[in-house]
């Protein structure tokens, strides 16, 4: 297990809460808007995920069983998937 | 000093840190630990990864958790933070009915606010970080905070 998927094991351990780290090219405006990038809540669980994204977040942001494929320039490097039980 | 919003290189990478978490402060410091590692990652600089960013996201993390979520349990406070070789942009989004940021900001330095205990937390965030803004999201509202790598 590499240092970063450790990492965010621990954090689960600890928190029971999961994170997502991952490579993205380029940065998003960070200039004022009223659509922001974390604008909604989800619940990054199972049955809360098969409610298919009810808040509407990026496709890469719902964690999966399996890390979805790069979008928006993004890209899953194998350190930085998203780590799940 | 050169403008926050500096144009990233072409090809440069960013690393992304998202998560979602109830409203409760003991874990307030597993996600500043995470943003914090992410800085370091990128290298900056060692007053910033051990005093702005974890002093800051601190204290926006216990604001959302305290006065924007009212210390729910049941409401959460979703964190996403994008760290380049440039620039740290953090946004804390909570589920509260939001807050004036203008209004919200005193100087606690001020004789006539030396004895209050409220207001210190944005006071730190400006001081600490080079911009902080506050955005209407969908479900609250969302403290913004840019900081430039040293």
């Amino acid at each position: 297990m590499n240092e970063l998927a450790s990492v965010l094991a621990a954090f689960y351990d600890a928190t029971q809460c999961e994170a997502g780290v991952w490579m993205q090219l380029g940065s998003t405006d960070a200039s004022p808007t009223n659509s922001p990038v974390c604008a909604s809540v989800p619940r990054l669980r199972n049955d809360a995920i098969a409610a298919a994204n009810p808040f509407g977040w990026p496709e890469h942001s719902i964690a999966t069983s399996t890390p979805s494929p790069p979008g928006r320039g993004e890209r899953h490097d194998g350190v930085s998937a998203r780590v799940r039980r | 000093m050169p403008a926050i919003a500096d144009k990233q290189r072409p090809g440069d990478e960013v690393r992304v840190v998202e998560v979602d978490i109830p409203s409760d402060v003991r874990l307030i410091e597993r996600v500043v630990e995470l943003v914090r590692r992410e800085c370091q990652e990128m290298d900056y600089a060692h007053r910033q990864i051990t005093l702005n960013v974890p002093v800051a996201l601190t204290e926006a993390l216990s604001n959302a958790i305290l006065r924007g979520n009212l210390d729910d349990p049941a409401k959460h406070v979703h964190v996403r933070a994008e760290v380049d070789t440039v620039r740290l942009v953090v946004e804390v989004a909570d589920e509260g009915a939001g807050f004036d940021l203008d209004a919200s900001s005193i100087d606690p330095t001020t004789p006539g606010n030396v004895n209050r205990e409220d207001g210190r937390g944005l006071f730190l965030m400006q001081k600490l970080m080079d911009r902080v803004e506050l955005v209407e999201g969908a479900r609250g509202s969302i403290v913004r905070m840019i900081l430039r790598r040293e």
